[in-house]
């Protein structure tokens, strides 16, 4: 229970320093790259979950 | 002596008439003869006098001498502080620009978009594209709304028509199930509670 608590309200307090820093002139594009660096991290990170509807059987069903 | 002869004089006049009623005419006893003092005593007198008057001086001259070092250390200690002020304004202002230069060049980084199209690919991907316990974030919410998600003490969260989420040993996992990996999150679904 403990480590859920602490989880969410780690997001919850990174979401809101986001929001805070999106609202400045500056911080606006710095939230715009860091996002899109964690897409890219994301689909490096998880590249094999995401091809892994590209298997054998899977090509073959489809031709 | 001579003032002698004058008490004399007084006493017998007054043992003459003792039982007068009217005042008796004392005579006239001259006031105390004034001394004037000696050459000496005038220059002693004199000496004494300068040399008061050069140590008042001199006691002058130091109050002075102290009072210009007091007032020179002051100014000294206000002439320090107020170039430490002109540097610690001179630092924060360069603190200030470096900071502002900072801020116009991140401003200028140009944004493509908006925020929400990362924003909106991050979401997909919390939801639709990353398993977890055999099944999307997705899959599972349709699995509980038809009412086939179960979730049991010891194998967290298992779905009717999900394949068997962890293999039994000594058996390979069938080639279409997805191993459970930690989610995006760092975390399995049966740990969130």
């Amino acid at each position: 229970m403990t480590g859920a608590v602490t989880w969410i309200a780690t997001w919850l307090i990174m979401i809101t320093f986001l929001v805070i820093i999106a609202q400045t002139s500056w911080g606006r594009s710095v939230v715009y790259w860091l996002m899109w660096l964690a897409v890219a991290l994301l689909l490096v990170t998880h590249s094999d979950e995401l091809t892994s509807i590209f298997n054998v059987q899977a090509l073959n069903l489809n031709g | 002596m001579a003032r002698d002869k004058q008490m004399a004089a007084i006493k017998a006049a007054l043992e003459e008439q003792p039982h007068r009623k009217t005042p008796v005419e004392l005579p006239d006893v001259p006031t105390l003869p004034i001394v004037e003092d000696t050459k000496e005593e005038k220059a002693a007198k004199k000496e004494a006098d300068k040399s008061a008057r050069e140590q008042l001086k001199e006691q002058e001259q130091t109050r002075l001498q102290a009072a210009r070092i007091t007032k020179e250390s002051q100014e000294q200690g206000e002439e320090q502080s107020s170039r430490l002020a002109q540097t610690l304004q001179t630092l924060s202002g360069q603190v200030g620009n470096l900071w502002k230069g900072t801020q116009v060049q991140l401003e200028n980084i140009p944004t493509p978009g908006s925020l929400l199209l990362p924003f909106v690919i991050l979401m997909v991907f919390f939801f639709l594209l990353l398993p977890v316990n055999g099944h999307t974030r997705f899959i599972w919410l349709w699995l509980v709304f038809t009412g086939q998600a179960e979730i049991s003490a010891t194998s967290g969260g298992r779905g009717q028509e999900a394949p068997p989420s962890q293999p039994s040993a000594g058996e390979l996992p069938p080639s279409n199930v997805i191993q459970p990996q930690l989610g995006i999150f760092g975390t399995y679904a049966s740990e969130v509670v």
